[in-house]
């Protein structure tokens, strides 16, 4: 196959790659802050 | 009287230009401290390779009988004693050349990537993913800022078809484009894997580079932001993080990366692993161990063995001068692809993003966003943006080795289709 076909190839799964792994891990963090809150964040929450 | 001047009988002219190069390379570490760590120990093991006899990568070849009578023999053994017996054939006949001792280094902790990973748990004991958690959302400037790397292997590709001589392989091109993973170990890790023979230039090409991040960003930025772009201000909400958070996240990030891409978990694990010791709290010794005598001792080894890499026959070359600009063209893209990637995201965004965090997204830590901070204030001297710019910065160090993994894991099955 055509090395430039590859390589547009590579291009197109390897930004598409990085950005859905990215995002998996937005997600991840999304749900550990939600998850499991700081305990002093909540303590300032509860008092006020 | 010959073997009593054999140095001076072996030297070869372009030894001096190596000996300028790795002068070179000495000079801007310690007069303008660009990455001395490396530089320094890069430049050194140039010289010290380019030396009459070359004694530090192998010793004075003999010649073996044995192997003589056995390669004529069965032809078909060669490669296997060149591969795994340092063997050498020259007229019919084998020699037997014993590694010297940065030879050793190299087989032992390059091939092997041993000395990349262990360099990774030192860089995840070192880095603090606090600000990435409180401003999540720059996580994606850690994926746009990779754009440099794939747009350079197409650019290498290119300039292969143009020059077919440079045999450019998809490989070798993509060993090329992780120079714009801004990340040293990674570059390593994919060219020992992609293209033995230019781990010296592509190493010297990545960490030259990322000394140079102040001199190459923002040229690039001003190029592509406007003046009232540049003192957009962003607002800052200071959360605090749990323990357990900090704790789960390396866990949970090796386990998701290496479910989704298992070639990367030697990169992402390691990281993660040095990572999760400073975060864990009960193991402040190895933390500091890993922080300080862990990274000085491997990047000690690793600069000198890379250095030795560069013998002249292998690093005089016009690839080399080649190389050299595509990792610049990597890097310019970068920071490019990270610009655009916020002017992008700003026509949907009612909370608008300063562009220049877009260019903190490469894995250059902690330059990159000390210089998009400066740039801040130049324009708008009571903007504040560096906190955002550490968070994209730091996501940068998770997109390199996220985008080194895919490459090593994409490349081969490209090429088996």
């Amino acid at each position: 196959m055509n090395e430039m076909n590859l390589g547009i190839q590579l291009m197109g799964f390897g930004i598409i790659g990085v950005f859905t792994v990215l995002i998996l891990f937005y997600f991840i963090i999304k749900a550990l802050m939600k998850f499991f809150p700081d305990k002093k964040d909540n303590d300032i929450k509860n008092n006020s | 009287m010959e073997q009593l001047l054999e140095g001076v009988l072996g030297f070869h002219w372009q030894y001096l230009v190596m000996y300028l190069i790795g002068g070179v390379l000495i000079y801007l570490a310690i007069k303008k401290e660009y990455e001395p760590m490396l530089l320094l120990p890069i430049g050194f093991g140039a010289i010290i390779v380019n030396l009459p006899l070359k004694s530090v990568w192998e010793y004075t070849k003999e010649l073996d009988v044995t192997a003589t009578s056995l390669i004529n023999k069965f032809p078909e053994f060669k490669d296997f004693l060149a591969e795994n017996f340092s063997y050498v054939f020259e007229n019919g006949q084998a020699f037997k050349v014993e590694p010297g001792i940065l030879q050793i280094l190299f087989n032992s902790g390059i091939l092997t990537e041993l000395f990349p990973v262990l360099i990774f748990v030192a860089v995840g004991a070192m880095i603090d993913f606090t600000p990435l958690f409180k401003s999540p959302r720059m996580i994606f400037f850690g994926a746009a800022a990779q754009f440099g790397i794939f747009f350079t292997v197409l650019a290498a590709l290119f300039l292969n078809k143009l020059f077919p001589a440079l045999n450019f392989d998809l490989k070798t091109a993509s060993a090329i484009g992780i120079i714009g993973a801004a990340d040293g170990p990674t570059s390593i890790f994919v060219a020992s894997k992609f293209a033995k023979d230019l781990i010296g230039p592509i190493s010297v090409a990545a960490y030259s580079y990322m000394s140079l991040v102040p001199i190459i960003q923002p040229p690039v930025i001003r190029a592509l932001t406007t003046k009232k772009e540049r003192m957009i201000r962003m607002e800052y909400k200071d959360t605090t993080v749990s323990k357990t958070t900090l704790i789960l996240f390396p866990i949970l990030i090796t386990i998701v990366a290496g479910i989704l891409a298992p070639i990367s978990v030697p990169l992402v694990g390691l990281l993660m692993f040095g990572n999760l010791i400073r975060e864990c709290g009960v193991l402040e010794r190895l933390s500091k161990s890993a922080q300080n005598e862990l990274a000085n001792l491997v990047t000690l080894l690793l600069g000198i063995t890379i250095g030795s890499t560069m013998y002249y026959d292998k690093f005089l070359k016009k690839e080399t001068l080649i190389i050299l600009a595509l990792g610049l063209f990597a890097f310019v893209f970068d920071t490019a692809g990270g610009v655009m990637f916020a002017k992008i995201m700003n026509l949907f965004s009612k909370e608008k993003i300063n562009p220049m965090i877009g260019a903190a997204g490469i894995s250059a830590f902690p330059m990159s966003s000390r210089i998009v901070q400066r740039m801040a204030k130049e324009d708008d001297p009571e903007n504040f943006i560096l906190m955002q710019a550490v968070s994209a910065n730091v996501s940068g160090q998770l997109g390199s080795i996220v985008a080194g993994g895919i490459v090593l894991a994409v490349v081969p099955w490209l090429l088996s289709l």
